[in-house]
This record gives structure tokens, C-alpha cells and sequence, in this order.
């Protein structure tokens, strides 16, 4: 078993993120954005995320002219059972959370 | 003939002037790896590279210092790549610079450091046995220093440069170059002591260093004359350009020739 360690919030929400697009692809900066972390903790968390086979990555196939084709990233089967498990453990120590429907986000605390 | 080739001649040509008078038989030996570092550093380069931003740059030259990491499936993925494909499409100069910073601490966050280490040892206990052994068969006679400063800068230089090119990561043949020059000059000085000892019983008056004619006041004296702090510094100065060397030319030598 990898995950030995309590994911960080910062590694919750990325987790969390990619599973609310689990169809389509995400940009790097595009998660940055969204989530309101920094490149430099971002990028980390999806390099680890691929080597333990929990993200997906992959090559823009069709990029614009003018610009070279983007990495994007998407949650692999292993991810995608990780952000089940991030949500039943979520919404077990929140439960108003997930009777609101809402999507449960960790507190970053960390501004962009 | 570009100015930058010839700046590696004249350069190459300085140092051979220099290392003839020193030693004539060093001249070859380290003349090889300038050689070899002017001949792939003076290669036709891509253009554009002078539109390149704060952001763009600093970005290239943390990417330069990284290569390609495994994925799970054992998919390469360049990161270096990736992440400047992500800051092109940043048009927002401020932005960019951020995006940049942080990306780059992403790229250089995460030391290679074990796999150095056990390669590192493994260059610095071979060396060391060929060393000892070569004392050992009286191949030594006019002293080991000739082995032991002649030798590992084609060896630390060879470390640098297979590291850099067989991971595309410079960062890794620099961090495994320099950490074999270390651990090298520890096995130097281990053997350097024992064969002192070793000697002094042998040949009392006889120096492990260079072969002359010292007269040593017991046992004690020898060793610590043999591993004396500016004999090993000398090593370290001699061989720390190689592992750079050869780890940049490593890096090179796997980038595509343009133009």
C-alpha cells in the first residue's frame, strides 16, 4: 500500500477536482486557478499523483497554431477510487456537507 | 569557423600549454573531455531563444536541470516540457513570472539523491580497490598521485556524463558527478593512509605521494603527510570541473541537432 501518510488538503483538493471532471482532461494552470494554489504546489502534488498511477497524463492532440500542445491530466481508476475514499472519509466527518449536496472542499489556507 | 569554436580552441590550446608544463602526460587525458565538451557545445542551437522572457528562461533552465520521470504504467514524462507548454499559455506577465517560480521550485523540488549516492559509492570503492591495487602489485613506485590525480577526472567525467545522458537530466549528472568526486576523494584518502603506513614500514624514507625521498618520523607521520588537508584539497580543485563537464556534455549529447 503507497499512501501510507494522511493526504494533505492541498492533495485533497487537487484529487477532488480532477474527479469533478472525470470525463475530460484539466490543464495544470487550469487546477491552479480553480483551486487558488501555486504552480509550485500543484505541479508536485499531480507528478506524484502519476507516479503512484492514481492521474492520467496525456498530450494535447489538436493544439492551436502558435502554441505547443498542453499536458493534461485526468484521474486514472486507482485516482478514482482515492477521491471516493477522500469523499465517504469527507463526508463522514462532515455530514451536512454531503446531505447539502455540495462538494465537500478541504480549507487550503493557502492563497494564490 | 564560429567565434564560440574558436574560443573552445584557443581555450583547449591554453589548457594543453599549461598541463605540458605541468605534466606532459596529462596533456591527452584531460584533453579529451574539452575536446569532446567544445565539439557538442559549439553545435548550431535553435533561434528565437533571445525572445524569451524572465519567465521563459527561468523556466528552460530548471527544465534543463531535470529529465523525464517514470509514470506507474513506466510512461516517460517530461515535466520540463509540460510545464512550458502550460506557461505559453499564460499571456499575463505577471502570471507568467508566478507561474514560472513555482514551477520551477515543482521541477527542482526532488533530489535524485539515493540513486547518486549508491552509484556515487560504487565509482568511489572501485577506484579505491584499483588504487590499492595498484600499490599493491608495485605499479606504484614513483607514487600513487599520478593515479590518483590523472585518473578520476576521466572517470568523474565519464560518471556526469552517462548520468546526464541516460536520465536527460543534467541536475542528475551533476548531483551523481559531484557526490563520486567526494566519496572518490574519501577512498583516496583511506588508501592513501593505509598504503602510507603500509610503505613507511617498507621503505621508511619513501613517499605514497609522489615517490621521493621524506624522511618520516614514525608511522604516524607518514599517514597524516599522505592524507594532508591541501594534498586532498589539490585532488578536489584538479577534479571538480569534470563531473560538471561531463554531466552538461551528457545533457547535451542527447538534444537533438538543429539548424
Amino acid at each position: 500500500m503507497r499512501r501510507s501518510r494522511k493526504p494533505t488538503p492541498q492533495t485533497i483538493a487537487v484529487v477532488l477536482a480532477l474527479a469533478d471532471n472525470p470525463s475530460g482532461w484539466s490543464h495544470g494552470y487550469e487546477l491552479c486557478r480553480q483551486l487558488g494554489l501555486k504552480a509550485g504546489t500543484v505541479y508536485p502534488i499531480l507528478m506524484r499523483l502519476a507516479e503512484r498511477g492514481q492521474v492520467e497524463t496525456a498530450w494535447e492532440t489538436d493544439p492551436p497554431s502558435g502554441r505547443p500542445a498542453r499536458h493534461l491530466y485526468r484521474l486514472a481508476g486507482e485516482g478514482t477510487r482515492f477521491a471516493e475514499e477522500l469523499r465517504a472519509a469527507a463526508a463522514a466527518e462532515l455530514p451536512h456537507a454531503s446531505r447539502s449536496g455540495g462538494v465537500i472542499r478541504p480549507a487550503l489556507g493557502e492563497p494564490f | 569557423m564560429t567565434t564560440r569554436r574558436t574560443g573552445w580552441i584557443v581555450g583547449a590550446l591554453a589548457v594543453a600549454l599549461v598541463l605540458s608544463m605541468l605534466a606532459p602526460g596529462a596533456v591527452l587525458v584531460l584533453a579529451v573531455p574539452v575536446a569532446v565538451v567544445g565539439s557538442i557545445l559549439t553545435r548550431r542551437r535553435p533561434r528565437g531563444h533571445e525572445d524569451r522572457d524572465v519567465a521563459e528562461r527561468l523556466l528552460a533552465a530548471a527544465a534543463t536541470l531535470t529529465g523525464e520521470r517514470t509514470s506507474s504504467d513506466g510512461e516517460q514524462v517530461d515535466w520540463g516540457a509540460a510545464l512550458r507548454a502550460e506557461l505559453a499559455t499564460i499571456t499575463v506577465p505577471r502570471e507568467r513570472r508566478r507561474f514560472a517560480v513555482g514551477a520551477a521550485v515543482a521541477l527542482l523540488g526532488r533530489p535524485h539523491s539515493r540513486r547518486s549516492f549508491v552509484v556515487a559509492a560504487g565509482v568511489a570503492v572501485a577506484f579505491g580497490a584499483g588504487v590499492l591495487g595498484v600499490s599493491r602489485a608495485g605499479l606504484g613506485d614513483d607514487g600513487l598521485g599520478s593515479v590518483t590525480m590523472l585518473l578520476p577526472p576521466v572517470m568523474l567525467f565519464a560518471v556526469g556524463y552517462l548520468c546526464a545522458r541516460s536520465t536527460r537530466s543534467l541536475r542528475f549528472g551533476l548531483e551523481t558527478g559531484v557526490v563520486a568526486a567526494v566519496t572518490t576523494l574519501g577512498a583516496v584518502a583511506v588508501v592513501y593512509g593505509v598504503e602510507a603506513a603500509r610503505w613507511y614500514h617498507l621503505a621508511p624514507d619513501v613517499s605514497v605521494l609522489d615517490g621521493d625521498h621524506v624522511a618520516f618520523a614514525s608511522t604516524r607521520a607518514a599517514v597524516l603527510g599522505a592524507v594532508h588537508p591541501v594534498i586532498l584539497l589539490v585532488h578536489l580543485v584538479f577534479w571538480s570541473p569534470w563531473p560538471v563537464l561531463g554531466a552538461w556534455a551528457g545533457r547535451e549529447h542527447r538534444r537533438p541537432a538543429t539548424g
